[in-house]
């Protein structure tokens, strides 16, 4: 039995369902809006001091916008009694793991390109001469986020009070994520390199975290 | 010398915990021992404080709070490191002990974790002029007190079953593989640090040297006496719970 | 050696004793009932053989591998399982279900088909599981159980819900598993009408056996 075939199975029907009910995205889209919305207000006026500001605020922002989306990756699933069929896959149950994390990757990635025009709209922010290092950037910490947030969100399909579990599991843990990807940023946007060890050190944290995600995700499916 | 003592009872903790792991209900009546033992190393250690130390000529008095600060590193991570551990044993052999030493290291070293983080900002503020900072050492301890709390509410919420034990373990683990990538985000985002170095390094005079290392010695005690009877406690819940569950309650 | 078999499991959920000292072997073609009032554990000894619940203590062997193990994922592909959920998603059609599940299983497209036949899905293939009937939702349930043509079949209470046509129906299918080979574990109360003639009964309380006779 081919887990990779499992794996993209579970990626092209969450896709899917994302797409067709709209409800995931779209709330994560409209929360990402409030809240760009509110910071541009609160946030001086002045252009340098918004520069400075912009990169931290902006994970700040996609880190509760993923969380948002993260703490939904198993709804579709709890709904209908449909866990099961994952829990049953004939394969290693590592490839569950890739396939949904994948899946929220990709709604992650959505979600930082839709903060970054955000961003443009709002606070002025000019990606022009950074955009590449920035979606780098950007693309890593969403992986990491998706990774972990795909693997904590599974163990917190059956406890109570997840709003309240998830995030106080998550952020301790994804702190490396806030951090490294504002500071690549941050970098990005005033024009200057970042120290290579940095963007090494995230696509660290993104192999290391997928891959204990996947050793691990056959312990975290159990009842 | 004195660092080859701290070691030594770093050791000798260690080893009475493994021993007591292997039957932790009969066992860790033994901690009696151990418990007068670190009550009299604790004694000793107060006293030190109290009279042998001698008061430091820049910060004053309030300086002796780095003899309660200081010991409390090691119990600190010494925890961490039990519940990692134990979390690994437990997935792997589904042995109760094992998670018997994850939790005792989870509950115990919250403690002393949140016994620095107390105590540092009181010794700060007279000393530094702030409460708080935002330096590498402060700030990563900081991060391991929401992980210990975190793991602890994981353990509450997931209604003690099979699966809070062994999602609790995966969290451990993924807990362990996170710090080091907090340590160097904390210290790329903070630079500097107003942390006094690690004084050891620099050489303490004796008085504080000897003072401080009696902190360690006792402090490693009570710490592996808390976690022994912590076990044993979490052993005699388990029985509890399996004649309840035999029904002979 | 049968091929199932289970060796003294027990399941502890907390305080409360869900399975306890459970020893018994299945074997090929055979129609077994799993009987017993609620909370008597039947739902969980089918979780369990459907490794959708890991014992706390014992063992289980199905086709001679531990489905619980690494190496023994692939023997979940030839175990079938209907819960007391459809186990399917609202938002997808009944076609767009089978599809994901077969891709999950291993299965070939054809075998959609198939199953969709064999219970008259036809009519609501290209309809969402959400706008369904009870009736509806629970053939394309069985439906998706049946995919791959699986040799342990794990239905729990099956008869629910079903009007006596479609009650009639499932007896009978159940009938030509077994007479195919198929082990069919079955999850009833009495009440249920229509119940097939089952070659086994096992009754269950408080998570043990207490009876494990066979019908004539």
């Amino acid at each position: 039995m081919n887990g990779l075939e499992v794996a993209r199975a579970i990626l092209a029907k969450d896709l899917l369902l994302d797409l067709r009910t709209r409800d995931r995205l779209g709330h994560m889209a409209v929360f990402a809006l409030l809240v760009v919305a509110m910071l541009s207000i609160v946030v001086p006026a002045s252009r340098p001091e918004r520069l400075a500001w912009s990169p931290a605020l902006l994970w700040v922002v996609m880190l509760f916008t993923s969380l948002l989306g993260l703490s939904r990756s198993f709804q579709s699933e709890t709904e209908g009694g449909a866990f099961a069929l994952l829990v049953q896959a004939p394969v290693d149950r590592g490839w569950v793991f890739l396939g949904k994390a994948c899946a929220n990757a990709v709604a992650l990635i959505g979600a930082l390109l839709w903060t970054g025009l955000l961003f443009t709209i709002f606070l002025d922010v000019d990606w022009s001469g950074a955009w590449l290092a920035a979606l780098g950037a950007g693309v890593l910490g969403a992986v990491g986020l998706a990774a972990l947030g795909t693997l904590l969100s599974a163990m917190s399909v059956a406890v109570r009070f997840r709003e309240f579990l998830l995030p106080v599991l998550l952020f301790p843990l994804v702190l490396p994520v806030l951090v490294l990807a504002s500071s690549l940023t941050a970098a990005a946007l005033a024009e200057r390199a970042a120290p290579p060890l940095w963007w090494a050190v995230l696509a660290l944290y993104d192999w290391v975290f997928v891959l204990l995600g996947y050793f691990v995700f056959d312990y975290v499916l159990e009842d | 010398m004195i660092s080859a003592l701290v070691a030594l009872s770093v050791a000798l903790a260690a080893g009475w915990l493994v021993w007591v792991f292997f039957d932790v209900e009969r066992r860790a009546d033994g901690a009696r021992g151990v418990g007068a033992t670190t009550l009299a190393a604790l004694a000793l250690w107060l006293g030190m404080v109290v009279f042998y130390a001698p008061i430091e000529q820049v910060q004053g008095l309030v300086q002796k709070i780095f003899y309660v600060h200081i010991p409390a590193i090691i119990p600190t991570y010494l925890g961490f490191t039990l519940t990692a551990v134990g979390g690994v044993g437990f997935l792997r052999t589904r042995r109760e002990s094992w998670d018997q030493l994850a939790l005792g290291g989870a509950e115990v070293g919250v403690v002393f974790c949140s016994l620095m983080l107390i105590v540092g900002p009181i010794w700060a503020k007279p000393v530094w002029g702030h409460w708080w900072v935002w330096d590498l050492r402060l700030t990563s301890t900081l991060i391991l007190w929401f992980i210990y709390v975190a793991y602890l509410f994981l353990r509450g919420l997931a209604f003690g079953s099979d699966a809070a034990r062994t999602f609790t373990s995966v969290y451990g683990i993924i807990g362990t593989a996170a710090i080091p990538f907090v340590y160097f985000a904390v210290d790329i985002a903070r630079g500097s640090t107003m942390h006094p170095s690690n004084p050891a390094r620099e050489g303490l005079p004796t008085e504080m040297a000897r003072t401080a290392a009696a902190g360690h010695i006792a402090f490693i005690g009570v710490f592996a006496w808390l976690v022994a009877r912590r076990m044993q406690l979490a052993a005699l819940e388990a029985r509890e719970l399996e004649s309840a569950a035999r029904g002979d309650g | 050696m049968s091929e199932v078999e289970l060796r003294d499991v027990g399941k502890d959920y907390g305080p409360i004793r869900a399975l306890d000292r459970l020893t018994l072997s299945l074997g090929r073609g055979s129609l077994v009932w799993l009987a017993g009032g609620n909370g008597a554990g039947k739902s969980t000894l089918l979780r369990t053989l459907g490794s959708l619940t890991r014992p706390t203590r014992g063992s289980v062997e199905l086709f001679g591998l531990d489905p619980f193990s690494a190496g023994g994922a692939a023997v979940r592909g030839r175990v079938g399982f209907l819960g007391q959920d459809a186990s399917l998603y609202g938002e997808l059609t009944v076609a767009e279900n089978l599809r994901f599940c077969a891709r999950l299983r291993g299965s070939p497209e054809a075998e959609l088909h198939r199953v969709a036949s064999e219970l008259s899905l036809e009519p609501v293939l290209d309809r969402r599981v959400r706008t369904l009937s009870q009736g509806y939702r629970r053939r394309a349930g069985l439906a998706r159980a049946l995919l791959g043509a699986p040799e342990l079949l794990l239905l729990d209470e099956p008869w629910n819900g079903l009007d006596s046509e479609s009650a009639a129906r499932l007896t009978r299918l159940v009938g030509r598993l077994r007479d195919a080979g198929a082990i069919v574990v079955v999850a009833a109360h009495e009440a249920s009408f229509s119940l097939p003639r089952f070659d086994r009964t096992l009754r269950l309380v408080s998570g043990r056996i207490v009876e494990a006779g066979s019908a004539a």
